[in-house]
């Protein structure tokens, strides 16, 4: 124990205990935690609209929900998944994992992080409002003005998402703070800006986006509420195009905070389960960087239709992201190359993220050519497109990191068997749901209609995709079990039971209130993978693996 | 080259504002190269508050116990309502005032803890 961390806390611990403590906890453990908990919940819940809307599609000229319902459902589903899930689920790991990682023993400002996270709930409370009442949000996860104003959306519901999308974002926009500012500032001794995991990296990049293109999701919304008390402000074409730069400068951003946390996630799994070192560390940082900034000047790409941004810069820029993806894939595919590879499922997840998430990137790039954009935007090709992004690769990359790190957070193993069944299912289901949909989109239909005709020849296509969907529902269901089985057996875990390579490994599971301790110091840090450096690579099937758990390191 | 922490945030904020320039070089309006520059301009704001919050750790390398987290909660619920208020009726507000009295009331106890 570093004499920095010595000198923690004389302030003796509140006198609470149970539930209340847990609200109010300043311990980032926690409040990681309840970010990712509450962003679960919202995530089934929202995904629970998306299996409604896939149930009205399965064939055409059903009426399960009527034109307003459809309308309210996918503006929820798209605003909740982006805002409540997703962006939570990616800082939230942030929250829960960076101050271990970097050997710290609490978060910068942990009580800013506690109002983030409760800003957060606030916002979900407003959203989920907004689609309750007369009225409700219906204008998509945008709600491009003059739509959105109230000569076109009366009534509270869009007044409510508004609320509800500016305290979500407040929510993440100060989390993203605390938790950049960890990074930067209380690394413990030894632990440079080039040893830290490139986990950390990838949520010091999330973060300064998150800061840099929240501001401008806020000041939207600003225009937007001034627009709905006069609509007339919106009546001139400049103010117009002006909120879609400004929703976009945040819009495009936020699908790089969706998934860069993952990417890093996927990163640690795979060196870890590979027994070796990441391959090419220097460069995927640098490749992380530019990717980052890359991705802040790519906006105008959502605007082609529009005719009203310079096409080419942005066409430009956009293609130019597939350089530093590309040095990432080759970091990942260099770690995977002779490593001994080792098929837990975090890491089944980590390898289906790696083509899967390819998909989404490529069909990206086709997407930023206004060439093809004319022809394919508003179709379900991008609805396919985005959810490769977000759910074949995002999501995959996040369960990988669930996986991977719920035995340090809980300390008790999952059923490596039920997360196996859980890992077939996903990918069945989610490349059943969305490969269909960049056909649905070629073949015309345009997105967000609650149906289509019969003679459109878009049935078959539809019967599949939402056959997968529901294979995804069945997956997330048995990933549920396998948290309730594993909660019921109580398998204990031990402090490292994958071989680990980063300091979190190095502290028992759960960690302690202050992350390490006498009997878990902080070890020596001389490389960004230290545990690999004092440990060497682990054995095939180490026996820390086994139920009873090993001697701490 | 030492990478300390405020060169990857200047750093960063120098290839944003790269792109800015790039991007007036196309054409685009003022207003959009305005909303761009300002970003790249905050990352170097940030920058320098990181440069200096480093400095500060230097000399003061001292965790703190965070006292109780009460009041943030309480803050947040009244910044809620605050803004229910703004989507139903402006007198929906003005039920935030005791929250906001609560949790101010809240934070000077938390901040009288021992410690």
């Amino acid at each position: 124990v570093t004499a920095a961390q010595r000198a923690v806390l004389v302030r003796p611990a509140s006198g609470r205990s149970g539930a209340l403590d847990w609200l109010v906890s300043t311990d980032h453990k926690r409040i990681g935690m309840l970010v990712l908990g509450t962003a679960f919940v919202l995530f089934y819940t929202f995904g629970a609209l998306a299996m409604t809307m896939r149930s009205q599609l399965i064939q055409p000229g059903q009426h399960l929900l009527t034109n307003q319902q459809y309308n309210e459902f996918f503006t929820l589903h798209g605003t909740g998944m982006i805002s409540l899930v997703v962006t939570p689920l990616a800082i939230g790991l942030g929250v829960y994992l960076i101050p271990l990682q970097i050997g710290a023993p609490a978060i910068a400002a942990p009580r800013a992080t506690l109002l983030g996270y409760w800003l957060y709930v606030g916002g979900a409370v407003a959203l989920i409002l907004s689609a309750i009442v007369p009225h409700g949000a219906t204008d998509g996860w945008w709600s491009y003005t003059p739509l959105s104003t109230t000569t076109y959306s009366p009534g509270t519901g869009m007044n409510l998402w508004i609320v509800g999308v500016v305290l979500a974002a407040c929510g993440m926009l100060i989390m993203s703070g605390t938790v950049a500012w960890t990074i930067l500032t209380r690394r413990a001794p030894g632990v440079t800006m080039m040893r830290i995991p490139i986990f950390a990296w990838a949520m010091l990049v999330t973060c300064l986006m998150a800061l840099t293109a929240f501001p401008s999701l806020l000041a939207a919304m600003v225009m937007l509420a001034a627009g709905r008390i006069d609509s007339g402000l919106m009546h001139g074409n400049f103010w117009n195009v002006l909120y879609e730069h400004m929703f976009w400068f945040y819009g495009h951003p936020v699908v790089y905070i969706m998934f860069f946390p993952f990417i890093g996630a996927v990163a640690e799994v795979v060196a870890t389960f590979a027994g070796r070192r990441a391959f090419g560390y220097k460069g995927t940082v640098l490749a992380l960087l530019a990717f980052a900034a890359g991705s802040m000047a790519v906006w105008g790409h959502h605007m082609f239709a529009t005719g009203q941004v310079v096409n080419d810069y942005y066409s430009l820029t956009s293609n130019l992201l597939a350089i530093p993806a590309g040095v990432e894939y080759f970091g990942l595919l260099g770690t995977l190359i002779g490593g001994r590879l080792r098929y837990r499922t975090p890491m089944l997840f980590a390898i289906a993220f790696i083509p899967q998430f390819l998909i989404g990137g490529l069909t990206g790039i086709m997407a930023a050519n206004p060439a093809i954009d004319y022809n394919i935007n508003d179709s379900y090709f991008v609805v396919a497109h985005f959810h490769y992004t977000l759910v074949a690769g995002s999501l995959f990359g996040l369960f990988a990191a669930v996986y991977f790190w719920l035995p340090k957070a809980t300390g008790i193993m999952y059923s490596e068997r039920l997360g196996k069944l859980h890992f077939v299912l996903m990918v069945i289901g989610t490349n059943m749901a969305f490969l269909p949909m960049f056909g649905l989109g070629i073949l015309g239909m345009p997105r967000r209609v609650p149906t289509y005709p019969a003679d459109a020849g878009l049935t078959a296509l539809n019967l599949v995709s939402s056959i997968g969907a529901f294979i995804i529902g069945l997956s997330l269901f048995v990933f549920l079990y396998n948290l309730y089985a594993s909660a019921r057996r109580q398998v204990p875990a031990p402090p490292d039971p994958w071989g680990g390579q980063t300091l979190e490994w190095a502290t028992s599971s759960p960690p302690p209130r202050f992350n390490f301790s006498e009997r878990f110091p902080v070890p020596k840090v001389r490389s960004y993978a230290p545990l690999l450096d004092l440990n060497g690579p682990p054995a095939d099937e180490p026996a820390r693996v086994r139920r009873t758990g090993s001697e701490p390191r | 080259v030492r990478v300390s922490a405020p060169l990857v945030v200047a750093g960063w904020g120098v290839l944003n504002g790269a792109l800015v320039a790039v991007l007036a070089g196309f054409g685009e309006q003022a207003a959009v190269l305005a909303l761009y520059a300002s970003a790249a301009a905050l990352v170097e704001v940030i920058a320098l508050v990181v440069w200096a919050g480093v400095r500060r750790r230097r000399r003061h390398r001292v965790w703190r116990r965070a006292p109780s987290g009460d009041s943030m909660l309480i803050l947040a619920a009244g910044i809620a309502v605050a803004g229910l208020g703004w989507a139903f009726a402006w007198w929906f507000a003005l039920a935030s005032i005791p929250v906001f009295v609560l949790a101010i009331s809240r934070e000077i106890s938390a901040r009288q803890e021992p410690g």
